[in-house]
């Protein structure tokens, strides 16, 4: 088994893990002591790269290589971290921010200082009230004890962080709308080009980064990049905080080896399905993601496995739903919640998921038509061209193509879910 | 009316201003700082807002009303969130929602006609590991049964918010009960290593 990168200190001191005291005790701030004493920004740098570390926030692009792309030269920079969690299935980041702040505020502090940004800004969703109030408090603590301030623990490196509490808008999450956000507008995405590591944050280079993704950084400098890529998958290296939900016996989040097969994981850490029964579906990464049936539980859990089959591991949320499960309402409940976030900007989102959730809801509610499945797909191929994954998209961001990713997927997968709702041939007869 | 921003709360808001390199990013914090206080954003206070940092107080409005916790009109004492995310879903809270309602005898995002609760159904509420979950006033309650509901909103509106909390709430995300087994487990039973499983093996 692997070391735990992240989950270490809460699970063996699940009283105090969050505050300075057992965060000092058990090592913290060793590895800025480190980075600011021993190593160049460039060597920072140089150890995220080799680890191989990936964003967790759902995109999973290498993070040390979005970091090299900051233009050269251009002052000021920022570091923005975005806790606006709130993908459906999952609750990982809550978790980080609650029970182990300081792990976050070390690695965005060493981040910082590998990146030239000044200012950090750490962007927390709203509703999670707890999370706010422990990352202020760390943030507080952190500054009394010189390791957030003009000069960091005397090295002539200054920072300053600012924690900042979103609103609700899970669009936020985008990390061009959470930019927006941040700067006091409409949570609007923005056309990418420019990426934000050009013109970001009030215009400047910025590069964000998912609370997950710094949490794992003061691990690896302390630990160096290579023992990070020695776990896991040549492609998916290190461990990483799955969310495990829906009908299992135990929940939970699990820091596991990534490339674990998803059926292990289940009877394992999730002791099976509840009541003795069987896996008919599962989303393998948050909402966004083409679901999968039983056929895929020897997958592995690791990006490359899951783009092989056109779905992803996006923010390692995995919801699971037994056999007496018709997939039809869960996929409304789904399209309902991406209908509600629409930003508004872009026509094909904002109105074609409002059809998509109208005719699933008639659906569900036995009012169907047997065109309507065809027309499902046929208002979520305006949004999606090609209804594939990674999607094409006619819209700024993919929150419109991740509302169709459900729907074709299991249209694909459980047609005779669909098909059991309709109203049968002789009533419609009967009522036409 | 008098003025939200005055004495103690202007020095604090002047304080929120300055942690921003531009104004303009202080509208979401300032607008907190009123929602915190009053259970909701009045008019005035956004014209106080909007002479604080620059701006009209359209603007201001323009901003606020894109974010769904912001509430412009006077709610009950307490904000009862019941989580409609898919997981929570699946495990019964739209009915727990619905017995809520009906034991309290309110609509849909109503507030009860003592004005002890106002109820709404959220978003994911990223406590899916913990499903059925509710939030009153986004402090957590997770696992509440769908009997439960009820029982728990009765106990708040007698004994207070805090003293509930502090019995059966969730103060954090709670560690999943594996994740000790987790890492007692030794290594994992897999066969092969997955590095040497090509993509074409795995589909």
């Amino acid at each position: 088994m692997a070391d735990l990168v992240l989950t270490k200190r809460m699970i063996e001191r699940p009283d105090d893990s969050w505050t300075i005291v057992a965060y000092e005790e058990t090592g913290g701030y060793a590895a800025l002591r480190q980075a600011l004493g021993d190593m160049s920004p460039e060597q920072v740098h140089e150890e995220v790269k080799a680890s191989g570390l990936r964003g967790r926030g759902g995109a999973g692009f290498p993070t040390g290589v979005k970091w090299g792309f900051l233009p050269e030269g251009e002052f000021p920079r920022y570091l923005v971290v975005n806790g606006d969690e709130g993908e459906p299935g999952t609750f990982k980041d809550r978790m980080l921010m609650e029970r182990d702040p300081h792990q976050l505020v070390e690695g965005a502090v060493i981040s910082a200082y590998a990146i030239g940004a000044e200012h950090v800004f750490i962007y927390c969703r709203g509703e999670l009230r707890n999370a706010y109030e422990r990352l202020c408090r760390a943030v507080a603590e952190a500054q009394e004890k010189g390791y957030i301030g003009s000069s960091v623990l005397g090295s002539g490196f200054g920072v300053r962080v600012t924690v900042h509490r979103a609103a609700g808008a899970y669009i936020c999450g985008e990390e061009t709308a959470l930019l927006t956000s941040l700067e006091g507008y409409r949570g609007w995405p923005r056309l990418k080009p420019p990426f934000p590591a050009v013109k970001g944050l009030y215009a400047s280079p910025t590069i964000v980064n998912n609370i997950e993704t710094l949490s794992n950084v003061p691990w690896i400098v302390r630990n160096g990049g290579a023992a990070y890529a020695a776990m896991g998958t040549e492609k998916s290296p290190g461990t990483r905080l799955f969310c495990l939900s829906g009908h299992v016996n135990r929940p939970g989040n699990y820091e596991i080896e990534l490339g674990t097969p998803f059926r292990e994981f289940f009877d394992r850490w999730g002791q099976g399905v509840r009541d003795g029964g069987r896996v008919k579906a599962f989303i393998p990464g948050g909402a966004s993601a083409p679901w999968l049936d039983s056929s895929s539980l020897d997958l592995p859990m690791a990006m490359e496995a899951l783009d092989s089959v056109g779905s992803m591991l996006g923010s390692g949320a995995i919801v699971v739903m037994d056999e007496t499960t018709n997939v039809v309402r869960p996929v409304w409940n789904l399209v309902h919640f991406f209908a509600h976030e629409s930003c508004g900007q872009c026509t094909p989102c904002r109105e074609g998921t409002h059809w998509l959730e109208d005719i699933l809801e008639r659906i569900v509610e036995g009012r169907g038509r047997r065109a309507d499945l065809d027309l499902l797909l046929d208002v979520a191929d305006n949004i999606s061209p090609g209804l594939g994954w990674p999607p094409a998209q006619t819209t700024i961001c993919v929150l419109g193509p991740s509302a169709c990713a459900p729907i074709w997927s299991t249209l694909h997968l459980f047609r005779d879910d669909y098909e059991a709702l309709l109203p049968a041939e002789s009533e419609v007869a009967a009522g036409a | 009316m008098s003025k939200f921003f005055e004495g103690e709360r202007l020095e604090a808001a002047v304080a929120k201003i300055a942690e921003y390199p531009q104004k303009r990013s202080a509208i979401l914090p300032l607008l907190h700082m009123v929602q915190d206080d009053l259970g909701y954003v009045p008019r005035d206070a956004m014209r106080e807002i909007a002479a604080l940092i620059d701006l009209t107080p359209a603007e201001v409005l323009g901003t606020a009303s894109f974010y769904t916790m912001f509430r412009f009109e006077e709610r009950g004492k307490h904000l009862v969130s019941v989580c409609g995310g898919i997981s929570c879903m699946l495990l019964g809270s739209h009915e727990l929602y619905r017995k809520m309602l009906d034991h309290f005898g309110v609509a849909s995002h109503g507030t009860t006609p003592d004005g002890t609760f106002t109820f709404e159904l959220m978003e994911c509420a990223a406590a899916c590991g913990g499903a059925p979950a509710v939030e009153v006033d986004y402090l957590f309650f997770e696992n509440v049964g769908p009997d439960e509901g009820v029982k728990l909103l009765e106990d708040i509106k007698s004994r207070g918010l805090e003293a509930v909390h502090a019995e059966r709430g969730s103060v954090t995300a709670p560690l999943s009960p594996g994740a000790v087994e987790a890492i007692e487990a030794g290594p994992s039973p897999r066969t092969a290593d997955p590095r040497a499983q090509s993509p074409e093996a795995m589909s």
